[in-house]
């Protein structure tokens, strides 16, 4: 008995030495690793929809190698709801060797903006909830959580329809002068058109114009927009609405009464 | 007469003995502690208190084996030598928070899941209890054992 209670207690140090072995291992793992991470670039995919591209470099010096890295990215609103989520994943990073992969996030932009009308003209604070996870010494997952707050821009800020100019054309038609302003707050540069039709008391189409839109961000706009009609044709009352067509996105009826 | 002097002089130095041993074996360990912190000093930047916690269990350890040493060749070194495996295990588990460790430094958290690591850990721990449990009960077999004449 004496011999196997010997014998035991030399392969426990045994192991002990090689547990100890692997724990310095696990940490040189962890000091020889570089996570580069690149400047996001915005753009937008082959669908339309707005695409944020994080070139990410993983560089392995470490003596094991490297597993089951991956990284997961939600932004969300204010309310709690998901506007867009990503994730990247890489299997192995092999010691002495780089991965260079790519950290995608893409948002419909005409579809979130057309639920949220409120990303249009209100400037907000979005929620970034990212998720960075490797598996260390092929034995040892590590995670990192962290929650950024993202400053979003409206792209039609402060967006006012002053009050309408009537003035007379010729003599049967008359010019009505609308006055559009607001602020692009937006990260992105404002192309498209805008378009403003008139219509009378009883929702009969009087008359639509627009101007083509080119508002470079953090800039602000203020224009008008003619619209020429039949006198006959002007009633008291009626309503115009407001469509704003972008590149990114697409939004309308704004509805503003008049009379 | 004689005889008594004899049997004080080999306890005198059977206690020195141990004595040494006791102080080689500190010795040895503590130079293995230093060295394995010369590696592991890496991740004491990045978790604060880690070289104090560290620095604890070593003296700790370092203790009940110089006991279990200067109590050789009675029961009670095994009783020291339980006390230091099951100080293993329960210094594993409550300071490795069985083995998801959480961290927080400037809004990012970070978890470390060391779960394969400690149930290794306490394996061997109790590998080393049931040992020394082992040894005890093989010590009192040797004591009853009739002496042959």
């Amino acid at each position: 008995m004496q011999l196997s209670i010997r014998m035991i207690g030399i392969a426990t140090t045994v192991f002990w030495v090689f547990l100890a072995a692997f724990v310095v291992l696990a940490v040189y793992s962890v000091k020889d690793l570089n996570l580069d991470f690149g400047q996001p670039v915005a753009g937008l995919d082959a669908d339309g929809d707005l695409l944020i591209s994080l070139p990410i470099t993983i560089v392995n010096r470490g003596y094991t190698n490297l597993e089951a890295f991956r990284v997961a990215t939600q932004v969300m609103g204010s309310d709690g709801a998901v506007i867009a989520r990503g994730s990247t994943s890489v299997p192995v990073v092999r010691r002495d060797s780089s991965v260079v992969t790519t950290h995608n996030v893409s948002a419909n932009l005409d579809d979130l903006l057309s639920r949220h009308g409120s990303f249009l003209f209100n400037d907000t604070e979005l929620t970034l909830n990212a998720t960075v996870g490797i598996t260390l010494a092929q034995l040892v997952p590590v995670e990192a959580r962290a929650n950024f707050s993202v400053p979003w821009g409206a792209p039609l800020y402060d967006f006012a329809v002053g009050m309408p100019a009537f003035a007379p054309e010729e003599a049967t038609s008359m010019v009505v002068s609308v006055p559009v302003s607001f602020e692009n707050h937006a990260f992105f540069d404002l192309e498209g058109d805008i378009r403003l039709l008139m219509f009378d008391s009883s929702d009969r189409l009087v008359a639509e114009g627009g101007t083509a839109l080119d508002v470079a961000q953090h800039t602000s706009y203020s224009g008008n927009i003619d619209l020429v009609f039949a006198t006959s044709a002007l009633t008291s009352s009626g309503k115009f609405e407001v469509y704003v067509h972008a590149g990114l996105f697409d939004y309308g009826p704004l509805v503003i009464p008049y009379g | 007469m004689a005889s008594d002097m004899r049997d004080g002089d080999d306890k005198l130095r059977g206690f020195v003995l141990r004595i040494l041993k006791a102080t080689a074996k500190a010795v040895i360990f503590y130079a293995v502690y230093f060295f394995v912190w010369f590696f592991l000093a890496p991740i004491a930047v990045l978790v604060p208190g880690l070289q104090l916690m560290v620095e604890a269990f070593v003296v700790v350890y370092i203790v009940l084996m110089i006991l279990g040493d200067l109590t050789g060749g009675t029961i009670f070194q095994y009783f020291f030598s339980t006390a230091k495996s099951l100080f293993v295990i329960c210094y594993l588990l409550f300071s490795l928070q069985g083995g998801i460790l959480t961290a927080s430094y400037e809004g990012v958290s970070l978890l470390v899941d060391l779960r394969m690591f400690v149930v290794v850990a306490l394996l061997l721990g109790l590998v080393g209890f049931a040992k020394s449990i082992l040894q005890a009960i093989n010590d009192m077999n040797q004591r009853a054992e009739p002496k042959a004449l």
